[in-house]
């Protein structure tokens, strides 16, 4: 959970015209398989 | 002035700068001229006139106020075609109406506009543009703002709610509560990142789809000895484009491996990674692609950084709830890890989040 955490919160300062991840985060927890 | 700025980078450089002598000349000239520069032109007299001439603030003289309010008909003025006088009349009319509403809101809708009857924009064809549609992920195509007012800044912080929106396709896993939690821990998570410098020295500037992290000189690079058996959060900077590109999680695993993975992913071999927008986004220089339409760069390009890295062993520093002088909050059933939550610990966590 800390890692999907931690992935999150710089997931959330990168500039979404360059940011390339499409992964909501928490996909195991959440259910969702990218 | 410039003996003391070269004395300075001679200090500097002993303590490890290296800048190429071209840089280096050409930042001690400018340095050295920079005080005085600074105190001939940041003076009153030389800033007021440009704001004058625009008629964001009255003329002193003109007015013989000591404190000038903005000049109705030279802000007009400064419209590049003619204004008709129906145009004139209702910014008059309305102008009341609207400073009202920036005061509440720091910006004018654009329905705000279009009730009270202002023309819609136009390209340079001269086609009518409607900014109606127009949300906070197009900020540049807005209106003028005041970012600091407290609604502007409500607004920023659903950014979270604008991530789950994109990125979370089933509208009822958006209000998950490992989402809630994650919404509950990063205001810590941000306090550690501004704490290592991640951070842009001033963000209250930036607009929403601007990059908040700092130069990658402000991360270590997952790629030393002591980083590459690290594990928690990595990133991947394009040294060749300068962009921050994508943020990983190397959980029960470390740096180094996941590096591999990726690299090996980047050569597009099977068909999961061929359907990774990572992947190709960045393949391996070694693909030789039929279409480069996706390609925004080359993997080996791309330099993995150190987001927040511990050691697998000491890991249980972070793993104390906040409540136990911790840093994140935690809901755990031992001390070897987190644990899946009972429904009522949910329910809890919902409820607290809610409150």
């Amino acid at each position: 959970m800390i890692g999907y955490l931690l992935e999150l919160g710089y997931d959330l300062c990168i500039a979404p015209d360059f940011n390339i991840s499409g992964n909501p985060g928490f996909e195991i927890v959440l259910g969702v398989n990218k | 002035m410039k003996k003391r700025v070269v004395q300075g980078f001679q200090e500097m450089s002993n303590k490890g700068l290296r800048l190429n002598l071209t840089r280096k000349d050409a930042l001690i000239d400018f340095l050295s001229c920079l005080p005085e520069t600074l105190t001939k032109t940041s003076t009153r007299s030389k800033i007021v006139p440009g704001f004058v001439s625009n008629g964001q603030i009255g003329d002193e003289a003109k007015y013989a106020s000591k404190f000038a309010f903005p000049d109705f008909d030279i802000m007009l003025d400064t419209v590049r075609r003619e204004v008709s006088k129906e145009e004139y009349n209702l910014c008059k009319k309305t102008f009341p109406e609207l400073l009202l509403y920036g005061l509440k809101l720091g910006e004018v809708e654009e329905q705000e506009y279009n009730r009270l009857g202002y023309p819609m924009d136009e390209d340079p064809c001269g086609q009518e543009v409607s900014k109606d549609k127009i949300t906070i992920k197009q900020e540049c195509r807005q209106r003028a703002k005041c970012l600091s007012k407290e609604y502007q800044i409500e607004q920023r912080h659903a950014i979270v709610g604008r991530h789950c929106q994109v990125r979370i396709k089933d509208e009822k896993k958006r209000d998950h509560w490992s989402v809630m939690w994650a919404g509950k821990c990063l205001p810590q998570l941000s306090a550690i990142m501004v704490l290592f410098g991640h951070v842009k020295n001033d963000i209250t500037c930036l607009d929403l789809n601007a990059c908040l992290l700092a130069d990658p000189s402000a991360f270590k690079k997952a790629t030393t000895p002591t980083g590459k058996m690290m594990e928690g959060c990595y990133l991947y900077y394009d040294t060749n484009d300068g962009q921050w590109i994508r943020s990983g999680k190397a959980v029960g695993s470390n740096f180094d491996k996941r590096h591999k993975e990726h690299s090996k992913g980047s050569e597009l071999k099977d068909s999961i990674s061929q359907k990774s927008k990572f992947y190709s986004s960045y393949p391996s220089r070694s693909v030789n692609l039929h279409d480069n339409r996706a390609r925004k760069g080359t993997f080996e390009n791309l330099q993995q950084y150190i987001g927040v890295g511990y050691n697998k062993m000491l890991k249980k520093n972070m793993l104390k709830d906040v409540k136990d002088k911790g840093i994140f909050i935690l809901i755990m059933r031992s001390t070897e890890g987190l644990m899946p939550l009972t429904s009522k610990e949910r329910a809890d966590l919902i409820q607290n989040n809610a409150t």
